[in-house]
């Protein structure tokens, strides 16, 4: 077995070393977000500011990385979260991963602050940091531009350098982000990593990874989602059904509908503004937009980005929009968190509550409100710290909308209440991805499931949140566990008695999926095509990975960021949504559409194997083989 | 009348964005369009999310939901992502 090779990279004083990290750690972790929460609990002490030098920053990929297995170009930032001061994973599909491990590395821990702006070089087995006085200032784009071509790059634009809280790094036209990476990088005087190098991947079965491989693909490119859908409309196509559940976030998610969301649309999109489809290295899937933005093109809004910049600002201006999300990359900050802190504070101000210098009635402002974020000036500069913070100093809490610190993606939780358990869960604050995406069974998807139970809800969502987890350890792409949903259900419909019946099934199943985790992996030693992703690890590392292996490193990992959560002082008090979304029904007709937090954390915490204050108990972290707390 | 909307590949396929069909519940309608528009049409549609007045029809009661004279339906393409 060939295990990871990480660099520990000291910039203070300008020294690294390589280490190897232990058979154990792998098999247990794997690697990307999963040993990242690993190592940086166990490299850093409890309380430290993440912005300080002594806070680390893991870049890493995981064993999919490079080996040419279908959408598995991701990579891994994990550090302590800016905006929440817990756990944060930030992922990306950019080219830094692959050319990372090409260089002789699997990750990078970097710790330390340069004495000037400075870059990491990583090439064919060896690391310099070399000043880079040069990039001061300049965007994402220019900023690889200025660097050879032939490595692969991650950089932080002016926001990462100024210290905008959720400030994100760029590589290529893609981004790690969310939680702050960019912030964390500017604090480090790290302008850049960058990496070149020819090794390749040793696999352990390379035969019967390649026949897998083309299996796996074929599947992908049939399935109705993975093969029609996101490469049609990308995530933007979620807008339309998005807006008939009543999940569209409009108005600072007081409501769920927006009445001009077909301007909006991934349809509009496709039919109006598309110039073609991408995607990532290896990925079959193509689901980037191409779009022109004042005749250059450049990667698309993906439907996080029209949603929050879209109906949530009622803005309905969908190459304002194109616009936006390319300022936002070039400036390296992230659409999620700035969209929505900007909602927040036109509430605020709105409210007579504060002033930020909005102009809600002009959208087009929107483009100075961006640029004076990322530079930190004006009155609208106040915004560079996020929503949490934001209403700490101005109120309105209730009406702030994030969990944790962290601003939730774009889908209006009252109509989908296993997201908003979700949300309110996600280790690393309000994401859709971390908190198990039930919004894809309950609102948006094929299945047609009450969205408005609570039963049910919890033993799905750690189902999906362990899955996922486990997936992006890897290195794939979350889309690909999209494909698990059975095609033959799309050639039914949504109305049809098999996707109605699917939805009752799944939901009547929560006894059975509440108790599979105390037997973990032994009830699933197997490999199948309806998680592919457990085979293709066992093929190139030579792990004995199954099914039930698979979803244990993800339930492993899920308990390791809690912990870490919980050292650096959250409680299950911060499992918590706004006030808006959990008192205030979304219809008042229907005092059903509020998220019903209250009943679905106790049953969420059991299913975990925690207590009732949703601590992880001894007898489950003895389970997963995590060391206990005050065993380290 | 209800009020049929299409979206996306359906809008192409049918050749508009909106009409107005003769239907009592969602099935009379889906018969009503593959007559229209040909089969393609017909089978796109059956896929599409349902939506009657605001409410889904899988969460209602699937092909057999009613419609009423006054109701706006919209076929919606069914998307993945995140």
């Amino acid at each position: 077995m060939i295990l990871p090779v990480y660099a520990q990279v000291d910039l203070t004083q300008g020294r690294w070393r390589k280490c190897t990290i232990s058979a154990r750690l792998f098999e247990q972790y794997l690697g990307g977000k999963a040993l990242g929460a690993r190592l940086l609990t166990d490299l850093t002490a409890a309380g430290l500011d993440p912005l300080s030098p002594e806070a680390v920053l893991i870049v890493n990929t995981g064993p999919m990385n490079d080996t040419g297995a279908p959408s598995s170009s991701r990579f891994n930032m994990t550090f302590k979260n800016v905006l929440t001061g817990g756990i944060a994973s930030s992922n990306c599909g950019g080219p830094f991963g692959m050319l990372l491990k090409k260089a002789g590395f699997d990750g990078l821990i970097l710790c330390g602050k340069a004495p000037e702006l400075s870059m990491v070089v990583v090439e064919d087995g060896k690391i310099r940091i070399e000043p880079c006085p040069q990039l001061q200032g300049l965007d994402t784009e220019r900023a690889q531009a200025e660097l050879p071509e032939r490595y692969g790059k991650l950089v932080i634009g002016p926001a990462g350098e100024n210290g905008v809280r959720f400030a994100c790094a760029a590589s290529g036209e893609r981004v790690a982000g969310r939680c702050g990476a960019g912030a964390v990088m500017g604090s480090k005087n790290l302008k850049a990593v960058i990496a070149f190098g020819t090794r390749e991947v040793v696999k352990a079965d390379p035969e019967g990874f390649e026949a897998h491989t083309r299996k796996w693909v074929k599947l992908l490119k049939k399935h109705p989602m993975t093969g029609d859908s996101l490469p049609r409309y990308g995530s933007a196509g979620l807008v339309s059904k998005a807006n008939a559940s009543g999940v569209l976030p409009t108005r600072n998610f007081t409501r769920g509908r927006y009445e001009h969301y077909e301007d909006v649309s991934g349809e509009t999109l496709a039919d109006t503004r598309l110039t073609r489809n991408s995607g990532c290295f290896s990925c079959p899937i193509r689901c980037e937009r191409r779009v022109k933005v004042k005749g250059k093109e450049v990667k698309g809004p993906e439907y996080e980005t029209l949603g929050l910049f879209g109906p949530n600002l009622e803005n309905n201006n969908l190459d304002l929009i194109n616009e936006l999300n390319y300022k936002c990359d070039l400036l390296g900050m992230d659409t999620i968190s700035l969209a929505g802190t900007i909602a927040f504070a036109m509430e605020l101000q709105e409210k007579g509550m504060g002033d930020f210098g909005l102009k809600p009635d002009q959208p087009e402002d929107l483009l100075r409100v961006v640029e004076d974020v990322a530079y930190v000036r004006g009155a609208a500069g106040e915004m560079s710290v996020g929503s949490k913070a934001l209403s700490q100093k101005y109120g309105g809490a209730d009406f702030a909308i994030h969990s944790k610190g962290l601003e939730l993606a774009s889908y209006e939780p009252r109509k989908s209440v296993g997201m908003g358990l979700g949300y309110a869960t996600a280790n690393r604050g309000g994401c859709h991805l971390n908190g198990g995406y039930l919004a894809l069974l309950e609102s948006v998807g094929v299945i047609s499931m009450d969205a408005q139970t609570p039963k049910g809800k919890p033993e799905l969502t750690v189902f999906f949140q362990n899955g996922m987890e486990a997936a992006s350890a890897a290195g794939f792409c979350l889309f690909t566990m999209q494909a698990m949903i059975p095609g033959i259900l799309f050639k039914f419909g949504p109305a049809s008695f098999a996707c109605r019946a699917a939805g009752k099934a799944l939901l009547a199943a929560r006894p059975l999926l509440g108790q599979i985790w105390k037997f973990m992996p032994w009830i699933m030693p197997i490999n199948c095509m309806l998680v592919p992703h457990s085979k293709s690890i066992a093929l190139v590392t030579g792990l004995p990975m199954t099914i039930g292996k698979f979803f244990t490193v993800g339930e492993r990992s899920y308990n390791v960021e809690r912990l870490y959560n919980l050292r650096e002082g959250l409680t299950a008090a911060d499992d918590a949504l706004p006030g808006r979304l959990t008192k205030t029904p979304q219809d008042p007709e229907r005092p059903d559409t509020v998220v019903p937090l209250d009943k679905m954390l106790p049953v969420y915490y059991k299913v975990r194997g925690w207590d009732a204050n949703g601590v992880p108990t001894a007898k489950r972290l003895k389970h997963l083989g995590i060391p206990l707390p005050e065993e380290e | 009348m209800a009020l049929v909307r299409y979206h996306g590949r359906l809008a192409d396929l049918t050749g508009c964005r909106e009409e107005e069909l003769d239907g009592t519940n969602v099935s009379r309608l889906l018969d009503q369009i593959k007559k229209r528009h040909g089969m393609e049409a017909g089978r796109l549609a059956k896929r599409s999310h349902i939506i009657v007045d605001k409410r889904s029809a899988g969460a209602e009661k699937g092909f057999r939901t009613p419609v009423g004279p006054d109701s706006v339906v919209e076929f919606i393409p069914v998307c993945g992502g995140g």
